[in-house]
């Protein structure tokens, strides 16, 4: 079953807010080279399968070369990080840049990525009265939300009791269960809502 | 030798025995005094800390959640302002300013100096020997069944790269920045302590953050203990 379109749409906004839309490479606060929506490269190499173009003549971006990505990529790694350095400062030390359509694919190929290992993981056969696919819209919403700083791994381990009030669609429960620490108590608001939101609905149903 | 001198000597042997005694506790205890100190490479263009809250300043800009920017200057500034006006995609830079101001506040209201007996360099053995709770916390599940030290805890801990005052490893799927932020006797109890930020990212994910701990150590022998964290 492919990705809801209404759930695709929302976690797509999301992550945009959350890591913002940088064109160009900067370095995070824990000095990981970094691009478009949050797109960390591991390393040097990383960069090859990353379409970026250089400015050239009135402005006609022309296809940077893996040599020129490579260039930039060892520049920017240089450079001073941590909390004073925001993503839109490395600006005036870059020339190559993304275009909006590559950064969409790139988020579109990391939202696939996600939705894979939920749907992995949430499934009757590990002990879920139903699949994620099945799941109400907004629990669904919730779990992507979570998966996307914690990782599927962190989510099972770190998140057991989350996931047993999940089991059992306890979902009033779970979103006491919800709380992540080191993110804004907006996004953890957000999250304990949609939890929240589905436990209505399903008392509204009975 | 007269009956008086004999009957004098065995005390004033023992008093000397006394002294040496307290001579023996004293001493290391003014041989392990240390300055309290505080890491400025944490604030751009900070040569010294100054002796107040109120010499800490700074220009931080962040984008707020109305679309304006938000500036501050100093640490007082920043506990006033809160999260609610931070953007969600500058908030873990935010939460970085956040602590290392909670570690400039201990700073400030430490003794000058405390007896210490902690290793001059923050390395990966010293690391190693920290409480198994010494990790990052994401939520969900406690860190209350972790016990002994992080090196038997986490038996695939690899040392990334190594600082002047910071540690970089991996563990767990997760990379780890041990940073040493600040030493000093944060509770007042004689023996100096020790503020470790952790910048912390999760292989393959997009979640990165910070936490922090306050350890001490009270005897050369003894192991490091955990007295707060965030």
């Amino acid at each position: 079953m492919p990705l809801s379109a209404i759930v695709k749409t929302e976690v797509s906004e999301n992550i945009e807010k959350y890591e913002g839309r940088i064109p160009h490479l900067y370095l995070d606060t824990v000095g990981k080279v970094t691009v478009g929506i949050g797109h960390m490269l591991p390393n040097k190499a990383a960069i090859s399968a990353v379409t970026m173009y250089k400015k050239g003549a009135n402005n006609l971006l022309v296809l940077a070369t893996t040599t020129e990505k490579y260039a930039e990529y060892d520049s920017i790694k240089k450079r001073p990080f941590g909390r004073s350095y925001g993503a839109a400062s490395f600006n005036k030390y870059t020339t190559l840049i993304m275009e909006d359509a590559d950064i969409d694919a790139q988020r579109d190929e990391h939202i696939l990525s996600f939705y894979k290992e939920l749907t992995d993981y949430y499934t009757t056969a590990n002990g879920f009265t139903t699949a994620f696919d099945t799941m109400p819209i907004d629990i669904q919403k919730a779990l992507f939300d979570m998966v996307f700083n914690l990782g599927i791994t962190k989510l099972k381990k770190q998140y057991v009791k989350l996931n047993g009030f999940i089991k059992s669609e306890k979902w009033d429960d779970a979103a006491k269960q919800s709380n992540r620490v080191g993110i804004s108590p907006t996004r953890n608001k957000y999250v304990f809502d949609l939890f929240k939101a589905a436990h209505n609905k399903n008392t509204k149903a009975l | 030798m007269k009956p008086k001198t004999l009957l004098c000597t065995p005390f004033i042997a023992s008093l000397f025995g006394l002294c040496a005694c307290q001579v023996t506790n004293i001493k290391p205890k003014e041989e392990n005094q240390e300055p309290r100190w505080y890491n400025v490479n944490n604030f751009e263009n900070l040569d010294s800390m100054g002796g107040s809250y109120y010499d800490l300043e700074f220009d931080a800009t962040y984008s707020g959640t109305d679309g304006e920017m938000v500036k501050v200057k100093n640490c007082l500034e920043v506990s006033s302002l809160g999260d609610g006006k931070i953007s969600e995609r500058e908030f873990a830079r935010w939460d970085l300013l956040k602590t290392d101001c909670e570690a400039a506040m201990r700073f400030y209201n430490a003794p000058k100096t405390a007896v210490s007996y902690w290793p001059s360099i923050f390395d990966l053995s010293l690391l190693k020997m920290l409480p198994s709770t010494s990790i990052p916390y994401l939520g969900g599940q406690g860190l209350d069944n972790r016990t002994g030290n992080l090196a038997k805890h986490e038996s695939n801990l690899t040392l990334i790269e190594s600082g002047n005052h910071s540690v970089k490893v991996s563990y767990d799927e997760m990379v780890v920045n041990y940073v040493e932020v600040a030493r000093g006797d944060f509770n007042r109890d004689g023996y100096q302590d020790l503020f470790v930020r952790m910048d912390w990212y999760i292989e393959g994910t997009f979640g990165d953050g910070n936490d922090w701990v306050v350890f001490t150590k009270i005897s050369p022998t003894a192991a490091p203990m955990m007295l707060w964290r965030k």
